[in-house]
């Protein structure tokens, strides 16, 4: 249920709106046609900034909260609910931490309203049998209460952007029990996230290298399997429902290398209480990048890492958006030597595409397959980024 | 019909002059209608753009009291709002101190971030827009492209602004590329973030108003959006969007209606020259066309031919007349905004924009009163009688019966009574006002013949002893006196008009001159820099108190002005209220119509007001009456104490005293009036309050002395009537013009009878001051009709027109003698010199050559 592609996608972006003159940068338009890496790429913008450079030691509740020395960092839930009478929904909210300018540039300024730093939001519903996807997007800056992430060291996590929320329960442990609330003209759900399997710190005990240059890399985290239930409504109708999701934590300043230019990201959760976490980094020639990376996690949450020589990974078919802006592919196969499994990822409506501030597909996915060559099923979340057509890298 | 109209094209290539003249007369009129439209139109959408621009997407606003609301009712409202389509704004005007005055900018603070939908070319979805560095970047902004080429910026330099009296440091970070429509409405605008708005307007924790996008989202929900307009405090109220007041047509409603009614008096004039050249070319081919009419050609072609001509000359003039005036607006576009700058709206100066509706309404306008004024010669052309031409070739000259002058007074009283009753109940309705001015006109112009009449009876008499040509002089212009009628009266007419003009623009300087006598007993005053939108930007604090204690001073008055929501049982709108706390002198000397001074400015928190003239007339409110001013903290009712002559805002406003004002609204002090002790020199006390006013605060407050501040105020009046002066020079040009073709055409009319004088025995130059006597006699006329009319219209447009538009009534009526003696001295040297072409070319005739022509 991994989908840090987006992440460093808009990431990136964001980076770019901070840093940018008036030279151009676009690409911000629906119809975006920079390349993910372009936006990614480490710039020289990063002065001023935290870099990852190595194991971080992480603490807790601390570092449930804002790391505002870096430049990016995200709070990413997805999770697939189900209600009684077994009607199925995929749910994404995901909040973004975005500092707009270092904080020691420039003098205090005095006026309400100003701000270093923007929270950024997305909101999805995935409406399996209805067949329906509802997606919105929410921008706040950091002032006035608009928008704020506040947390760690002063309180549990509470992060607001306009009228979204992600609130930390107090007698939680800073993150979990979470409550979580969004929603647009057309949908709304209001969720509550209970602690489950415990932490698996990605990489090299938190720190995350995504290419080979030192400092590009973030601190990455993830609770991946958390029980949640709470209320959906579409309209008029509401729905009760209850599930498994996923929550990513990661921060950083800067990430991807010059040749890459999109991600695939799998977070599967399968039934025989393992979930596999996968990131596929493409390259200019659409190869596998050898940074890729994974883990499988075992029911007693031990972590087996998956590294790029041991991985075959396989798309079959296509799905193009309606008006021809992407093309994305339709279905995955995962194959790994060791730990042995066989995957075949399916997702459970063809457009779950988010026409936001960047656009990428970020979707519910069933699964099915062979864990140790016994069969295994599944549901997960899949992120595909770096296929908008015309895309030039 | 194809020889018809070569014929009467041949008649008018053969007296070049008067159709020349007709068509200048047309085209002047034209030219006068499309400039004066054409830049007040320019002027009208450049500020209407703007607001549009700004307002970008939003169906409603909510909107506070005079410092707008408080910056978390944002957060709260977007929240509530379900978390978009809601945006701040923050409104400006921002000066350059290093270039010229009139460069005027807009500053338009807003969220990029809450942008999104409301006003997309700001946000992060525009491309080229920088919105991290403009978020962060302290004075950081963005503007079209096209602003920063004509203030000579480029992406990364430094501009010094004044805002407010604020010096601030703006930096161009880069340009905007929003859709052509927006682009033009932010042709003077730097957008910024609305942090940098909250720096520069100094109100760090205030924003102007949220805009919101409603409609498109089902948001109709009343409950919620009233529980989110609760949410922003007191004032706060939910507007829907729509440039609703204002609108810079509305705003200056009575200064346009005025400026098209003068440029349509001068195209009134321009049909008098119509219809005397389409006359007289019917008149001088009524031989051919009797001729034709016995070979069988049918009476309406002849008439269709004269009325092919005219429509022909309204085209050719119109066309001109729309060309000059498009070159004319050019001109005019500058003083125009100055002038709506001056009174009622703080914007840059646009470019030309054409409309060309307008345009075509103009030229239009044109060819219909060509026509319309050609009517009756075509059907004059359409009843040649054969039998009559072909017997008596004199019948052009034949002298027609005098107009009764009881049947002209008849003629005259229906129009009289009508524009008297128009006028009695004109209320304020300024369309009607000129209605009835132009049904007494009308009256006027019924009654010049009985009135010509006698006046050359009187003539005759005077003249009884000075000789035979002497009295033929007379005689022969009473015989003709049938046709003399239109051409006098228009005369008369156009005169008269400029001499009302005189008038009005002569009594209305004197009342504001004496005004502003009343209104500013201090010796020094002291204000922000800028228009009528920063006349409510408060002085820092430190400066109020710095200049009070400056030595010398013996009286002080401070105001307070702020724009409210006003009421009273049937008006609501935005007025002006000024909280003053002011000096005896100040109490003593104040201009008041009716009632007494009260409480006001004394301190005492006491619920009257002083009402201005305007707003007293427009709402209809007398001494104790009460009005509501809906308030911040709460509303509150106040009795009307005393009306106020007040020249200086035509919306109104009303004063109050500052204590009580302090209990309503936190409003800062915008302007104060010093009093220098007996025997201090005023100049020298301004410089020492300039002086301490720039040791106190760095803010830029403009330190002026009384003498210096009436003296500005007098240029701004001059500079608004400059205008008028324009458009009076134009209209003497145009009777000029008319007087001029119409007499000197009389003139060859008469030919044959000139002829027979020769032959009589009349040397040449006796001819020649026959001729010239008769049009200078015409002349002496006219002026003598046009004076007394002159000073009617003076005393109309001075109590009706004037108080109508603006709501002001005049101290005084002048009458300015020099225009009056301009007036005349025109009226009988346009005639002179109408007559010096025909006396030349009949001095030169040969007799018998005369007597064929006629």
């Amino acid at each position: 249920m991994t989908t840090n592609a987006t992440r460093w996608l808009l990431a990136g972006l964001l980076a770019m709106l901070a840093a940018c003159g008036g030279d151009g940068v676009t690409g911000v338009a629906d119809d975006s046609r920079v390349g993910v890496a372009e936006i990614l790429g480490d710039d020289g913008s990063s002065a001023g900034y935290e870099r990852a450079l190595a194991p971080p030691e992480l603490e807790f509740p601390r570092d449930h909260g804002p790391h505002r020395g870096f430049r990016t960092e995200w709070w990413y839930v997805t999770a697939n609910l189900d209600t009684a009478a077994g009607r199925r929904f995929g749910i994404l909210l995901v909040f973004f931490r975005q500092a707009l300018a270092p904080r020691s540039a420039g003098e205090a300024r005095v006026a309400t309203l100003a701000a270093r730093e923007m929270v950024l939001a997305h909101a999805a519903v995935t409406d399996i049998d209805g067949q329906r996807f509802h997606h919105a997007e929410r921008l706040a800056r950091s002032a006035a209460g608009l928008g704020s992430v506040t947390g760690g060291v002063d309180g549990p996590l509470q992060i607001v952007c306009a009228d979204w929320s992600a609130r930390a329960e107090v007698g939680g442990d800073g993150l979990l029990p979470l409550r979580l609330a969004a929603g647009d003209d057309d949908f709304a759900f209001e969720l509550h996230v209970a602690s489950g399997k415990p932490m698996v710190f990605q990489g090299d005990r938190g720190l995350s290298q995504k290419s080979a240059e030192p400092g590009n890399a973030s601190i990455y985290y993830s609770l991946t399997r958390l029980p949640i239930r709470g209320t959906i409504a579409l309209g008029d109708e509401r729905h009760e429902v209850q599930g498994s999701g996923w929550l990513d934590r990661e921060w950083s300043t800067s990430a991807l290398g010059s040749d890459q230019v999109g991600w695939d990201w799998f977070s599967l959760q399968l039934d025989d209480d393992t979930e596999v976490m996968w990131y596929r980094l493409r390259r200019v020639d659409g190869s596998s990048d050898p940074w890729s990376r994974g883990c499988l996690v075992h029911s007693d949450g031990r972590v087996d890492r998956l590294l790029p020589d041991r991985m075959a990974v396989e798309s079959n078919g296509q799905w193009t958006a309606a008006d021809g802006g992407a093309r994305y592919p339709a279905r995955w196969r995962l194959v790994c030597e060791e730990p042995a499994f066989r995957l075949d990822v399916t997702p459970l409506l063809p457009d779950q595409e988010l026409r936001t501030l960047v656009r990428y597909w970020e979707g519910a996915v069933a699964v099915t397959g062979t864990r140790g060559g016994r069969p295994v099923s599944g549901r997960g979340y899949l992120e595909m980024t770096g296929y908008v057509v015309g895309s030039s890298r | 019909m194809r020889l018809l109209l070569r014929q009467g094209f041949r008649h008018h290539w053969r007296n070049p002059l008067p159709t020349l003249l007709t068509l200048l007369g047309i085209a002047a009129g034209v030219a006068l209608l499309t400039a004066m439209r054409a830049s007040q139109g320019t002027a009208e959408r450049a500020f209407d753009r703007a607001v549009d621009a700004v307002t970008g997407a939003a169906t409603h606003a909510i909107v506070g009291g005079p410092d707008g609301l408080p910056a978390t009712s944002y957060g709260v409202v977007r929240a509530m709002l379900r978390g978009r389509g809601v945006a701040p704004s923050i409104h400006a005007i921002a000066r350059v101190p290093d270039r010229e005055e009139r460069t005027v900018l807009r500053v338009l603070g807003v969220d990029p971030f809450g942008d999104v939908e409301l006003r997309p070319w700001s946000g992060p979805r525009a491309g080229d827009v920088p919105v991290g560095r403009l978020v962060t970047e302290p004075g950081g902004f963005v503007a079209t492209a096209e602003l920063l080429r004509r203030l000579g910026l480029a992406v990364g330099t430094e501009l010094d602004l004044s805002v407010g009296g604020r010096l601030c440091r703006a930096r161009c970070l880069g340009t905007i590329a929003p859709p052509a429509n927006v682009a033009a409405g932010l042709r003077d605008t730097l957008v910024v973030d609305i942090a940098t708005a909250q720096e520069w307007t100094g109100r760090l924790d205030r924003i102007d108003r949220l805009d919101l996008r409603l409609a498109a989202r089902g948001l109709s929900d009343e409950t919620l959006v009233q529980r989110a307009v609760a949410a922003c405090g007191g004032l706060a109220r939910l507007e829907r969007v729509g440039r609703g007041g204002r609108s810079l047509a509305q705003l200056t409603q009575g200064f346009r209606v005025n400026v098209t009614a003068m440029s349509l008096l001068s195209l009134l004039v321009g049909a008098f020259l119509v219809h005397e050249t389409m006359r007289l070319s019917v008149v001088a081919r009524r031989r051919s066309f009797g001729v034709l009419r016995a070979l069988g050609t049918k009476a309406r072609a002849l008439g269709l031919v004269v009325a092919l001509e005219a429509l022909l000359l309204g085209i050719l003039g119109s066309a001109l007349g729309v060309a000059f005036g498009v070159v004319a607006a050019g001109e005019l576009l500058t003083p125009i905004v100055r002038t709506l700058n001056d009174h009622y709206a703080t914007f840059g100066m646009p470019v030309l924009d054409l409309d060309p509706w307008q345009l075509t309404l103009a030229g239009l306008a044109g060819v219909t009163v060509t026509v319309v004024a050609a009517a009756a010669p075509a059907v004059a052309a359409a009843r040649v009688s054969p039998r009559e031409v072909l017997v008596t070739a004199n019948a052009g000259a034949a002298a027609q019966r005098s107009p009764r002058l009881l049947r002209a007074v008849g003629w005259s009283l229906p129009p009289a009574l009508l524009g008297a009753l128009l006028l009695v109940t004109v209320g304020d309705r300024l369309v009607q006002g000129y209605l009835g001015m132009f049904f007494v006109l009308a009256a006027a112009v019924a009654l010049t013949p009985p009135a010509m009449e006698l006046l050359l009876r009187f003539a005759a008499r005077v003249v009884a002893r000075l000789g035979p040509f002497a009295r033929y002089v007379v005689r022969s212009t009473a015989s003709a006196r049938g046709h003399l009628a239109l051409p006098v009266a228009a005369m008369v007419l156009a005169v008269a008009t400029t001499i009302g003009m005189a008038v009005l623009v002569t009594s209305f300087r004197g009342s504001v001159a004496s005004w502003l006598g009343q209104v500013l007993p201090g010796d020094v005053y002291v204000s922000i820099p800028g228009g009528v939108d920063e006349r409510d930007q408060p002085i820092d604090d430190a400066i109020v108190a710095a200049c009070g204690r400056v030595p010398g001073i013996v009286g002080r008055t401070l105001y307070r002005r702020a724009r409210l929501e006003l009421a009273t049982g049937e008006h609501r709108g935005e007025i002006e209220v000024v909280g003053i706390e002011a000096s005896a002198a100040y109490r003593a000397a104040w201009p008041f119509l009716a009632g007494d001074a009260g409480d006001v400015g004394t301190g005492i928190d006491a619920a009257v007001a002083w009402v201005s003239e305007p707003l007293a007339f427009r709402w209809g409110l007398q001494v104790g009456d009460e009005l509501t001013i809906v308030a911040p903290l709460r509303d509150a009712k106040v009795r009307v104490a005393a009306l106020y002559r007040d020249y200086a805002n035509e919306r109104g406003e009303v004063i109050v005293d500052a204590t009580w004002f302090a209990g309503i609204a936190s409003v800062g002090v915008t302007a104060m009036g010093f009093e220098a002790s007996d025997g201090g020199d005023p100049e020298q006390l301004a410089a020492a309050v300039r002086a301490a006013a720039a040791e106190a605060a760095p803010q830029n407050v403009i330190v002026r002395s009384q003498r210096d501040l009436r003296e500005t105020s007098l240029a701004i009046f001059d500079r608004t009537f400059a205008i008028t002066g324009v458009m009076r020079l134009l209209c003497l040009a145009v009777a000029f013009f008319g007087i001029y073709s119409a007499f000197s055409s009389l003139q060859f009319e008469r030919a044959r009878e000139i002829g027979l004088l020769r032959c009589l025995g009349a040397v040449p130059s006796r001819i020649g001051v026959v001729v010239i006597g008769q049009t200078v006699l015409l002349g002496v006329i006219a002026a003598a009709l046009a004076i007394p009319l002159g000073l009617v219209i003076g005393q109309l447009l001075a109590h009706v027109i004037n108080r109508v538009s603006f709501g002001w009534s005049l101290v005084e009526v002048t009458v300015p003698g020099g225009a009056l003696v301009e007036a005349a001295v025109l009226a009988v040297v346009a005639a002179s010199l109408a007559g010096i072409w025909p006396a030349v070319r009949f001095a030169r005739m040969r007799p018998a050559r005369a007597l064929q022509e006629g």
